[in-house]
Formats: C-alpha cells, structure tokens, sequence
C-alpha cells in the first residue's frame, strides 16, 4: 500500500491536507499524520511512507532535521520529501535544499501543486 | 514623563525611517501565509469560522500597517494584540490557551508595538515550543501610579544566563531587546523579566499613569 505522511503542528494545515488529498486517499493510499517532528519520525520508522508533506517549523525537532534524517538514513533516503512552508525566503528554501529536500511548496499553496507532488511520486495512473 | 519623551523618540522614529517601514519588517510572512492557509482550510468546514478569521486577520492587518505613532492607546494596543491571539487560537486550537485578565476602564499611554510582539514571544518562543502547548496569560491592572501589563507562559523557560543575553546588544535584532530599548527610551522602566527553565517566563511592564 502506498503511504504519505502530512507532518504539521497547525491541525487547519493536517485537515486542507487530508481534503485535498480526500481522492487519492478513496483510491487506496493511506494517509499518515503527525503533529511535531519527534511523531514524524517514529512514523516513517514505522511505516516508511513513500512520500513526506513537511513543515519546517515544528516542535520537538524541525522539519529541517527531519528532512536530513530521512535523507541520510540507509533504507529510508528514497522517501520523497516535499517541504510545505510559509517560509518563502530564498535562504530557506536553500537551507532545505541543502538538507535534500525534493520539492519545494511554500504556503498559501494551490490544491493542483499538492496533487502535482502525488503525481511526480506515484505517476499518474496508479493512483 | 512620556509626554516629554515623545517628541524626542518621534524624532528617533523620523532619523530611522525607512529603517522599519517595509511591508516584511511590519508583518511575518510565516504568520500571514499560515494563518491564510487556515482560512482556506475553514472555508471547506466551516465557513462562519473562515469569516471570522479574515476579520481577525484584516484587524490585525490594519494596526500592523498602519501609520505608526510613537504612542498608542491602551485600547488600540489591545485591538492589535486580542487579534493576533485570536488568530493564534484558530492555528494552533487546543494547543494554544490564552487566559486574559484585564481590568475596566484602564487608560494609559503605550509606545506602539510594545505589547503584541510580547505576546507573540511567548507563544512561539515559549509554550509552542512544546509539543503539548501551553497556556499564555495577559494581565493589565491599574495600580496607585501606574499600569502593570504582565505577560506569563507556562513554555519552554530560560535559565538566567539566557535572559542575561537578552538585553546584551549582540541581541539587538530580538524583539525583546527592541521593546526594551524603546520602553526606556521613553523614560518607561525596561522589561522585568523572570524565567525557569522548562516551567516558563514572565515578563512585565509598568507604565507610568
């Protein structure tokens, strides 16, 4: 079963997710949630989803940190990590480029670019 | 006292304009995008919500972006704070609790910006700092002479050394160092400050009445 994770403390955030979501999830994926960046990885030691909605700032450890465990964990480095922020000056998204994020989304953000990032993971025809 | 501050520290506002007046150094682009992204989350579950939020946002909005004058109102401060809390609530919901004790008719002078920035500290410095949140509790009495504002948290705390660096002018981009040096610029006793690691932080203002 294909598995994507929704990491972020604001719950408004988690449900805009879940809605947009709603399709892909009806279609057989399992959508995962976690509130700080301490839950996100036990999660994805747990579960190792295929792709990672993650905000940046977050409490326990942020999503910079959990962005550079998973890139840089044996086993876990091929999770698609797409960074989901109201952070939106360049030297951020650089910061989360360093930490090898995969995509770049910064908030307020458009339904479309969130199924783009599903698309770009699972490929259009097998969700 | 503030009377005879204000023209000197308008005149400190005139030297420094330009220094404060982008749209970036008024409003968190963070704050302003995630609270929109709240708003689109309420418009699909609850609409009279999402009203509500855009209210809250548009207030704070306008005393964010307004023409700044050195002083402020009490009751304007509060408008800006009590919107900021509001949307606050609506982002982070159970995690966030605001306890606000405000005695009546309390009227003072308050240099602009001092209180909300305050607020904010506590909130995202302090309680949200914890993954179960907390509570931040605003509190404004008049006492014989004066107005004593006290904002306390039940967040993360600092240990003495941390506040020590505070007011050091390494710090001066902190906005408690910046609300600091305004306060005393404008002959006000500068924030008291009492913090314990991991059990919270108060800080006070008195202002002269």
């Amino acid at each position: 079963m294909k598995k994507i994770l929704i990491v972020d403390d604001e719950p408004n955030n988690r449900i805009l997710l879940q809605e947009i979501l709603e399709e892909v999830e009806q279609g057989g994926t399992m959508l995962l949630f976690a509130a700080d960046g301490a839950e996100a990885l036990d999660i994805i030691r747990a579960e190792k989803p295929d792709l990672v909605f993650l905000d940046l700032m977050l409490p326990e450890r942020d999503g910079f940190e959990v962005c550079r465990w998973v890139k840089h964990q044996p086993g876990f480095e091929s999770i698609f990590v797409a960074v989901l922020t109201a952070r939106s000056q360049e030297a951020d998204k650089q910061k989360a480029m360093d930490a090898k994020a995969d995509m770049y989304i910064t908030k307020p953000f458009k339904p479309s670019v969130i199924i783009d990032a599903v698309y770009k993971v699972f490929g259009t025809e097998d969700i | 006292m503030i009377n005879k501050a204000k023209g000197f520290v308008n005149g400190l506002i005139c030297r420094n304009a330009g220094k404060n007046n982008s749209f970036e150094d008024r409003v968190s682009s963070h704050f302003l995008f995630n609270s929109l992204n709240s708003v689109i989350s309420l418009c699909r579950k609850d609409p009279e919500a999402a009203a509500a939020l855009v209210g809250e946002i548009s207030t704070y909005l306008q005393r964010s972006l307004a023409d700044r004058a050195f002083l402020l109102s009490l009751d304007e401060e509060l408008e800006h704070v009590l919107a900021y809390i509001n949307i606050q609530k609506v982002r982070f919901s159970d995690r966030l609790r605001i306890v606000l004790d405000i005695g009546d008719n309390i009227q003072c002078s308050i240099p602009a910006l001092t209180l909300q920035p305050i607020v904010d500290n506590a909130i995202n410095h302090g309680v949200l700092k914890r993954k179960t949140g907390g509570t931040v509790s605003v509190s404004i009495r008049k006492l014989p002479y004066s107005v004593q504002i006290t904002v306390s948290d039940d967040g993360v705390g600092m240990t003495g050394e941390q506040v020590g660096l505070l007011f050091k002018r390494s710090n001066k981009e902190h906005s408690l160092y910046k609300i600091n040096h305004v306060l005393q610029t404008a002959g006000i006793k500068g924030l008291q400050i009492k913090s314990v690691l991991n059990e919270g932080t108060t800080v006070m203002i008195e202002i002269p009445s």
